[in-house]
């Protein structure tokens, strides 16, 4: 739909936009990980010629966040600060220069506290908590099927794991530009939810939600880190009331790294029980996460940790702790896969050191404990349409995974793995019984087609996805049609970009709509044969236009127990991934030579995005095993706040990507699709993960997996000790005693 | 993105010009060419200039030509672009300092970088190339701005930021000669005089001086090569250069040998340690297994960097070895 103008520079994002008699806006930030807020004097700066407005923590007081239950962020500090990077003032000026000068004049006056920078210093709880309530946010414990295993265990194993934070990277750095026209608030803002971003807009603001728009322009990128409502966001709305004027606050690079809401560190126990012949009868999944300094989506990330490995393996007996704590570090939230990823990478490669020791091939022993189509998983999530056996069988065959695994000479090496994702979270972030996307389609007199989507593509192609639908449907050309995306005053509702939802229900609501418009233009005129612009025209004879509406709610309600809404999706996508790799064992350096990649899409609505995504995927997967950590100094500062010192995969290190794409066809997707923009994620870590231990027979149980910790990890080897690096045990942690979900619960209805 | 501060911008139209710009700008004026260096750390303030003069018009460094006896010298004008040295087929025979020039920063960087650019960048440091915010909430260093501290090696009293360039110890290992042109003439000096070891001010180069082209000759250096160490194969500066240039004889006897390193102090070095091991018998794996042990005995980095000065000291023996092993593999 737009390549073609972004490949040429003509799209315009959020800082491309200028209105007349425009501010600049810029935000002062924390020097400090954690500290009280004696002082803040901002009268120099509001003298300085060319400043229009400032603002402090005291002129948007209101609290917010993406979760109502997570409501414990301000747009700017008010009584402490919680992370170096942390907001506590904005001003406004005629140019940027004078609005950077001006925050130079502001008078802050800390008392520094010691600050809470890692999982264990957040669990100990020496000092001043981050929060008051205290460190630990969130403790959830779970049990769920039966509540012994079905038969007496013969093998069990246990394993910890760390998956080390990192952070989005999208391209375009966040940027919003806020105006207001006689009591209406219009705000456009590099957001992927942008009726979401209205709701908080609308709280802080203390408006009704009509009396504010918000419009998300081109996005260039977002991966779960554009989700949140910003502090640039709301400062800049404060701004331009406060001044009048249209004020546009754009982040630098580094004040994305503080915006972050990334992937958490997490620290991670795994334990289950087997026959000896390789049934799964029992699972015990522990993971503790390092949430930053506020709420954000943790709650939802903290269940998440347990919520999909049911979809992939039929567990018999399941339990399921996990916890989240606040540190003074940038709050970590939803980045692609959002909380499944880190329990991804952890399963997987446990499953390969099980299959090792019960002598089982790594595909056979996934085979044997594959969760089926068309059933009901222990933690009550409904699988309907799966093609997970095809995509083992065909990612087995297609890298050659049986003629290689354990066969390939020292250095080289193949590993393997599953994913599963969401095809859109069945709960909305809000609970209500509304539908969770419409599309709205107009024909006019002259045969014109537009489409009217609130999903909001942030580069993913969910807008060719809908015009496609359109197009499908009513057999016109996709260029015929024109789309008017993500602008809450004139498209209708949508919950936004988030858990993949997009193309289910953005794609069904549109396929819906274009059904009706369909039957309404067939009834008009009499259902005789011709040409779609002719019946149009016909059509259209009496109004000018015609109307049609679609809409997409997910046909299911949760299980009746706590923390059952994180999880259900109206379809899961599935995949397979084998990675192979080639180690230098005298750098440690790891070249991964191919991956081999079979993802159920249900069906491909559009082939080359989907293509896309996988190999965008495979790319970030990549740089997150390998490469990528948001991780802090001792003075709680940001190690390398910017795009060379983040190490990010290049386009050198990108492997061949061997794809192959299965086509289940799923009953509730639109045309049979289902997602690709999260799932395809998952396996590949694991995968090179268990390559590597097949090259050179030792476990990163840890990531990212660097140079160094290869190296230190043949050293273990090399004097006999055990050849890994990862975590050991797994941290005392306050859960509450797990709440039991058994496999059937009385008087329920099987959900569907 | 952050901005650019304000400056005052000079085209100088010949070198003389040049020279006399900078001269009469004083100390606050700084040397223009391709940018790539100078630039970002002029928006992160960590480079206070107020006028620049920019050298990209200039005949005199533009361009490579031959000279000498059977054509055995190359001269190299400071402005040529890391992209045409890296390609061009004057420098077809020295292989390490196309390897260098080929495995700087990005396409586009090599583009518009220039062979005197990366000979003259600046040394790095992972705390002080960092915005002025970061470094303030950290608190000022010996190389950013006026603190007395070294947050890479708390206690030492002297800056330890390292020299990352690629260029100078190809260079260095092809016994290249540098030539600059100041106000009081022009100075003709080894490529390893140019440098000193302070991180702070890592050049000889005095105000007012440019580089204007390199020398290189056949007679010191037949066979050479580079190796670079860093997380990824684009982008990232050197956690370890190493180069090597040998002169051999139809038997393979060593005559003349040179490894030097870069990314592992503020200056690059000669090894002339491990060097005079390879001296007057041909390679053997037990003269580069001890060549190679010595380099890394040498190699002192600290952590300023993003990987660890342990892996960067093991990793100087590992590349010394598979460089000198290369050149092994090729006939002399």
């Amino acid at each position: 739909m737009d390549a073609f103008s972004k490949a040429v520079g003509r799209a315009l994002y959020a800082d491309d936009l200028r209105l007349p008699g425009m501010l600049y806006g810029k935000i002062l930030r924390s020097p400090h990980p954690h500290a009280r807020i004696l002082s803040l004097d901002t009268r120099q700066a509001e003298s300085l010629p060319g400043v229009r407005a400032v603002v402090t923590g005291r002129g948007l007081p209101v609290p917010y966040g993406i979760l109502p239950v997570s409501q414990d962020e301000t747009a700017l500090a008010m009584e402490k600060v919680r992370y170096v990077g942390e907001p506590v003032a904005a001003v406004a000026a005629d140019t940027e220069e004078t609005a950077g000068r001006a925050l130079q004049l502001i008078r802050a006056e800390y008392d520094p506290l010691p600050p809470v920078l890692s999982l264990e210093e957040a669990i100990r709880g020496k000092g001043e908590p981050v929060h008051a309530k205290g460190n630990l946010h969130k403790a959830v414990s779970l049990k769920f099927g039966d509540a012994n295993p079905p038969e007496e265990p013969e093998y069990t194993r246990e394993d910890a794991f760390f998956y080390e934070g990192n952070t989005h990277l999208p391209l375009e750095e966040h940027s919003a530009l806020a105006l207001w026209k006689k009591g209406r608030l219009v705000l456009y803002s590099s957001t992927q939810t942008p009726f979401h971003l209205r709701k908080i807009l609308a709280k802080v603001f203390g408006l009704p939600e009509d009396a504010v728009r918000v419009i998300a322009p081109k996005v260039g990128g977002g991966f779960g880190g554009k989700l949140d409502p910003f502090a640039h966001d709301l400062c800049a709305s404060k701004l331009a009331r406060d001044a009048g004027r249209p004020v546009k606050i754009t982040l630098t690079r580094e004040e994305v790294f503080y915006c972050h809401r990334g992937r958490h560190p997490a620290w991670m126990n795994i334990r289950t029980s087997w026959k000896k012949t390789g049934e799964l009868l029992e699972m015990r999944f522990r993971s503790c996460l390092d949430g930053g300094a506020y709420g954000s989506f943790g709650v939802v990330c903290t269940y998440y940790q347990g919520g999909l490995q049911p979809t992939t393996y039929r567990i018999p007996s399941y339990t399921v702790e996990s916890a989240r704590y606040f540190t003074n570090k940038p709050p970590c939230g939803p980045k692609r896969g959002h909380g499944t990823p880190q329990p991804r990478f952890a399963l997987e490669a446990h499953l390969d050191k099980v299959a090792e020791e019960l002598g089982l091939g790594p595909v056979e022993l996934r085979l044997k404990n594959l969760a089926p189509p068309d059933s009901t998983t222990v933690n009550r999530l409904r699988v309907t349409s799966s093609g997970l056996r095809e995509c083992v069988e065909k990612a087995a065959e297609a890298s050659g995974f049986r003629d290689k695994f354990r066969k390939l000479p020292y250095g080289r090496g193949i590993g393997f793995a599953l994913g599963s994702y969401l095809c859109g979270a069945a709960v909305p972030i809000y609970w209500n019984e509304d539908p969770h996307s419409r599309v709205r389609i107009r024909l006019d007199a002259k045969g014109g087609i537009t489409v009217f989507s609130g999903a909001t593509d942030i580069g993913q192609g969910s807008d060719t996805v809908v015009v496609w639908a359109v197009a499908e449907i009513l057999g016109v050309p996709p260029e015929k049609i024109r789309l008017v995306a993500a602008d809450t005053d004139r498209t209708p509702f949508d919950l936004g970009t988030y858990s993949s939802r997009v193309t289910y229900m953005a794609g069904n609501a549109a396929r819906e709509a274009a059904e009706n418009l369909l039957e309404k233009v067939y009834r008009r005129t009499g259902g005789r044969r011709m040409p779609f612009e002719k019946a149009a025209r016909i059509a259209v004879e009496k109004e000018g236009a015609l109307e049609s509406w679609g809409s997409y709610k997910p046909p299911l309600k949760p299980a009746n127990f706590k923390g059952s809404g994180v999880g259900p999706s109206p379809a899961y996508s599935f995949c397979a991934c084998a990675a192979q790799v080639q180690c230098d064992p005298r750098t440690g350096r790891v070249r991964v030579e191919r991956i081999t990649f079979a993802h159920d899409i249900g069906r491909a609505i559009h082939r080359p995005s989907v293509e896309g995504q996988i190999e965008g995927a495979v790319h970030m997967a990549l740089g997150e095993a390998f490469l990528e950590e948001q991780t802090f100094h001792p003075s709680g500062l940001h190690r390398g706040p910017g795009i060379l010192d983040y190490k990010f995969l290049s386009s050198l290190e990108m492997p061949e990507v061997k794809l192959i794409l299965i086509e289940s066809k799923d009953p509730g997707g639109p045309f049979g699709a289902k997602e690709v923009g999260q799932g395809p994620l998952l396996p590949v870590i694991p995968a090179v993960a268990n390559a590597i231990y097949d090259a050179l027979g030792i476990r990163m149980d840890k990531t990212p997996f660097t140079p160094e910790n290869i190296l230190l990890a043949l050293e273990r080897k090399s004097c006999g000790r055990i050849p890994r690096v990862g975590p050991e045990g797994f941290p005392d942690i306050p859960f509450p005693e797990p709440t039991h979900i058994p496999a059937s619960l009385p008087g329920e209805t099987v959900p569907c | 993105m952050l901005r650019l501060p304000a400056f005052r911008y000079f085209s100088a139209r010949n070198l003389g010009e040049a020279v006399r710009m900078l001269m009469d700008l004083g100390p606050e004026a700084t040397i223009l060419a391709g940018g790539t260096d100078l630039l970002p750390k002029m928006k992160r303030r960590q480079i206070r200039c107020k006028a620049l003069v920019d050298i990209r018009l200039l005949k005199e460094i533009s361009g490579l030509r031959r000279t000498g006896e059977n054509g055995g010298e190359v001269h190299i004008g400071s402005g040529v672009p890391l992209a045409e040295a890296a390609s061009h087929p004057l420098l077809e025979e020295w292989d390490a300092v196309r390897q260098a020039a080929a495995q700087v920063a990005t396409p586009s960087i090599r583009n518009a970088a220039t062979l005197g650019g990366n000979l003259c960048q600046d040394t790095r440091c992972i705390f002080v190339d960092r915005s002025e915010e970061w470094r303030a909430a950290l608190g000022f260093c010996l190389k950013s701005g006026d603190g007395a501290v070294c947050h890479a090696a708390p206690g030492a009293d002297r800056c330890r930021a390292v020299f990352s360039g690629d260029i100078a110890p190809a260079l260095m290992a092809a016994a290249a000669r540098v030539r600059l042109c100041g106000g009081e003439g022009t100075r003709l000096l080894p490529i390893e005089e140019l440098y000193r070891d302070d991180g702070r001010v890592g050049l000889t180069r005095k105000h007012g001086e440019i580089l204007t082209e390199v020398l290189l000759d056949r007679r010191s250096c037949r066979e050479s090569v580079y190796l670079k160490l860093r997380r990824r194969d684009c982008f990232d500066f050197a956690l370890l250069g190493v180069a090597i240039g040998l002169l051999r004889d139809q038997a393979g006897t060593v005559l003349q040998a040179r490894i030097a390193l870069g990314g592992v102090s503020p200056v690059p070095f000669l090894a002339w340690e491990a060097s005079r091991t390879l001296l007057g018998n041909p390679l053997t794996p037990e003269s580069v297994a001890e060549a190679a042990s010595i380099c890394a005995r040498l190699a002192k980095p600290i952590s300023n960097a993003d990987a660890s000065p342990s892996y960067r000291k093991r990793m100087a023996a590992v590349l010394v070895a598979r460089g000198l092993e290369e050149l092994l593999r090729k006939p002399s």
